[in-house]
């Protein structure tokens, strides 16, 4: 139920802010110098009769999302649903809130809530990596990550299966195992960018290995695909454990810091605004 | 890492400084750049007009006075015109889709018609038609203000008039299409009406110009128009007094200037065809009205061109004609008679223009001094009234194509003519070789003298040339029977121009044989038989047989034949 929810919500979202973008594009297009004579001026502009409310259901989003932080260090709000929920909501509204914060500005960004407007842009597209980054790291369906004994047995339950149901010997165990996985030992950066590019590459490369494997009924290929790619990649998992745990170490230390610049200077923002006359309103 | 990533959003934000402002200001509002001065303008209701006007107080004064288009309801929210913090080029005022020149002026309160409708802003707001520039600084304008500026003409135009119609309103003469034709201007309002010839008249006709500091302007007011010398001349200098209207109309000057006019009053009082004339025949243009009127060729052309200036009048027109025309002229037969040509006879009755015929001027040898009537043209033909001589054939031909030249050398046509009649003629035949006798004189002249080319034009009696013998004229009726050789007339032997009979005619003498006896008593006929020779009857004279028995044939029977001559 949550989940289609969500799905629904995003695609919302996306029809709502397409339209915005729409409705708005001949606005957004126009150079700078000609905005202030273009009919969607006073509709448009940051401070227009759309722009403003825009403005203010993002950084409304961008505020609420914090509520995953607080769930993760208030103990008090366990009970409030899975982390794994809040972390939806959380992406959903970091997602959402940039959209509309974009049109809000206009795609005209000057001045100090520049440095708002550009954290806001480095957090949310961190956090897109923090989410592929997240799903590295097998968890519970809770959201909670596994330990590695955890995790080396999953793997020997995949390792029987291949070989029960679909016939799979050690060889061919380890010729699964040895598809492209990026070496652990050259550095996290390495180590992100061998992650994404054997992504790009897994699919092509597990369709050629359920081809090489004989006496698989043609009926069963795609189950054996679907098996193989779990058993591949929990194997990376395993592989490479201690570097994904660091490597999502460091990306709190970059995504954090640069929420705070944005949060500081939209507070700044929100204040001079408030102050130049711009309530909610009055545009 | 987390020192890094700090150190790289201080870096991030270095180059956005501490500025919040959303944009540069436009360059009117410059000295209101920085985060320091926000609430210069805004407030927390936004940027409000009494923020602006504070600073734009004269303005501020017309908002406040209900002036111009700031004043307008839809107007009054200043940043809905002029966009704050588009950048420091952006231009703070918007015209509208047509640009400053295109402005509907008429928002201002002020409708442009006209050719002021056609005016760029420029043309108007000058810095020499605004207030000084001390003004509008002192009251907050900007350079570019278009403040200032009256809505009265005289706050851009200057008075042409020079002040002759007060604070009268201008408009109330001149229309916004432009300065000339004032149409609003009724001369009928006026002291003096236009009427007439006069209202056709250019302004400055009556109301000419006149200079003041180096620069023109026309008088209006005051113009005196009380008498008509107001404005006109007296081309009579004070002849015929000051009343001109007692001659002359409004309507016009020249057809109706006689309307009143009594020329009596005047040392030529006009008479007979002079009544009937144009004033301008006689009062030519640059004339005046004095005009010399001793003789008639003051005013008139000489038609006989000098021929008559060597009478003792010296040819005064009025010998001859008088005002009721120039023809039928004065000059009948007992005039004629005092020239050197009295009129009798047929003469009498010959029209004028028979003898005195039209001629080119150049052949009555002298040209007349140029008159005023001619004025320089060259003069037509003109009546000869003058001749050389007064000689028959000076004015008729010579119907004898000069047979009787030897005649008219002496004593001319009046030899045989008469003037009473050409066909009365007086000629003495006796003076000829020969006289007329007997049957002769009583005959018809063209019973010898036939007609050469009858029947033509040139048909005349054949008076020259003629044969003096009998012959000439008679035919021989005997056929040659009595002609001899060496006798050049011998009709004469025995006829006479008084009878055809013989008169002369001796038969003892004159034939050789003698009658006697009982031949005597006979008739002539009984021996000279007629009978026909050639077609033609003849008597027979000669040769006729002389013997007895030619004629007593039958009685003499036997008898010796004779021989007769």
């Amino acid at each position: 139920m949550f989940r289609k929810t969500l799905v629904l919500a995003y695609l919302l979202a996306a029809a709502c802010a397409a339209l915005l973008a729409a409705r708005g594009a001949a606005f957004y297009a126009a150079p700078l110098p000609l905005r202030a004579r273009h009919p969607g001026y006073w509709t448009y502009k940051a401070g227009g009769s759309v722009g403003h409310p825009l403005g203010v259901a993002g950084s409304t989003m961008m505020v609420l999302l914090l509520g995953y932080s607080l769930r993760k260090r208030v103990r008090a709000l366990r009970r409030l649903g899975p982390l794994s929920r809040w972390l939806d909501v959380h992406i959903f509204l970091g997602l959402l809130g940039p959209v509309l914060v974009i049109l809000h500005s206009s795609f005209k960004v000057q001045g100090l809530v520049a440095l708002s407007f550009w954290s806001m842009v480095v957090v949310a597209l961190s956090g897109v990596l923090g989410r592929y980054l997240y799903l590295q790291i097998p968890r519970t369906r809770a959201g909670e990550a596994l330990s590695l004994e955890e995790l080396q047995a999953r793997d020997r339950v995949l390792s029987r299966r291949l070989g029960l149901e679909f016939g799979l010997d050690e060889a061919a165990l380890r010729r699964l195992e040895a598809l492209s996985t990026p070496p652990p030992s050259r550095g996290l950066l390495a180590l992100l960018v061998g992650l994404l590019r054997d992504d790009l590459r897994r699919g092509r490369e597990l369709r050629a290995f359920v081809r090489s494997c004989r006496g698989v009924p043609a009926g069963l290929l795609r189950d054996l695909e679907a098996l193989a790619r779990q058993k591949h990649a929990l194997h990376r998992r395993l592989m490479l454990w201690d570097g994904l745990h660091e490597l999502f170490h460091y990306w709190h230390v970059f995504h954090k810091p640069f929420a705070v610049v944005m949060y500081l200077f939209m507070v700044v923002h929100v204040a001079v605004a408030l102050a130049t006359g711009y309530a909610w309103g009055t545009s | 890492m987390r020192t890094r990533a700090l150190a790289l959003a201080l870096m991030l934000a270095a180059p956005a400084g501490a500025q919040i402002s959303p944009g540069p200001l436009a360059r009117g509002h410059e000295q209101l750049e920085g985060s320091g001065q926000c609430l210069k303008c805004h407030d927390q209701k936004g940027v409000s007009a009494e923020r602006c006007l504070a600073c734009h107080t004269l303005l501020g004064e017309r908002v406040a006075a209900g002036r111009g288009l700031h004043a307008r309801a839809e107007y009054r929210d200043c940043k809905r015109c002029h966009m704050e913090h588009q950048g420091r080029g952006f231009e703070l005022v918007f015209w509208g889709e047509r640009g400053r020149d295109g402005f509907d002026h008429a928002l201002t309160g002020l409708g442009l018609q006209g050719k002021h409708a056609r005016l760029r802003c420029d043309d108007c707001h000058r810095g020499r038609q605004k207030r000084s520039p001390q003004q509008l600084a002192a009251a907050g304008a900007g350079v570019g203000t278009f403040l200032g500026l009256g809505a009265g003409c005289a706050a851009c135009h200057a008075d042409e008039h020079r002040g002759q119609f007060g604070a009268r309103d201008c408009t109330v003469c001149h229309k916004q299409e432009s300065w000339k034709p004032a149409p609003g201007f009724d001369h009928a309002r006026a002291a003096f009406k236009l009427e007439g010839k006069h209202a056709g008249l250019a302004c400055d006709k009556c109301h000419p110009a006149q200079a003041e500091g180096g620069k023109s302007y026309q008088r209006y007011v005051p113009v005196a128009f009380k008498e008509c010398s107001s404005c006109h001349r007296d081309p009579h200098t004070g002849r015929l007094g000051a009343a001109c209207s007692s001659c002359h109309a409004v309507d016009s000057w020249r057809p109706q200037k006689l309307a009143g006019f009594d020329h009596d009053r005047t040392s030529y009082p006009l008479r007979g065809r002079h009544r009937g004339l144009e004033c301008s025949a006689c009062h030519r243009a640059n004339q005046g009205y004095k005009l010399a009127h001793a003789r008639c060729l003051d005013c008139h052309a000489d038609a006989h061109l000098g021929q008559l200036s060597a009478r003792a009048d010296q040819g005064r027109c009025e010998a001859c004609h008088d005002v009721s025309g120039f023809s039928p002229a004065r000059f009948g037969p007992e005039e004629h008679a005092r020239t050197r040509y009295a009129l009798v006879g047929a003469h009498l009755a010959v029209p004028c223009d028979a003898c005195h015929k039209r001629v080119p001027p150049e052949s009555l040898g002298r040209l007349p001094a140029a008159g005023p009537a001619l004025a320089g043209r060259r003069p037509g033909p003109a009546t000869r009234l003058r001749f050389a001589s007064t000689r028959c054939v000076d004015c008729h031909k010579d119907p004898h194509l000069g047979e009787v030249d030897k005649h008219m050398r002496t004593s001319g046509c009046e030899s045989c003519h008469v003037v009473d009649s050409w066909r009365q003629v007086r000629f003495e035949h006796d003076r000829t070789r020969f006289a007329l006798a007997g049957a002769h004189a009583r005959l018809a002249c063209g019973k010898c003298h036939e007609r050469l080319e009858a029947g033509t034009p040139r048909q005349r009696p054949k008076l020259a040339g003629l044969a003096l013998a009998c012959e000439g004229c008679h035919e021989d009726p005997h056929q040659g029977q009595l002609t001899r050789a060496g006798l050049a007339s011998p009709c004469e032997r025995c006829h006479t121009t008084t009878d055809w009979k013989p008169t002369r005619f001796d038969h003892a003498k004159d034939s050789t044989f003698a009658l006697d006896g009982a031949h005597n008593r006979l008739g002539c006929v009984t021996c000279h038989k007629a009978e026909t020779q050639g077609g033609q009857k003849l008597v027979r004279y000669k040769p006729l047989r002389t013997a007895c028995r030619d004629c007593h044939a039958g009685r003499l029977a036997g008898v010796r034949e004779g021989t007769s001559r």
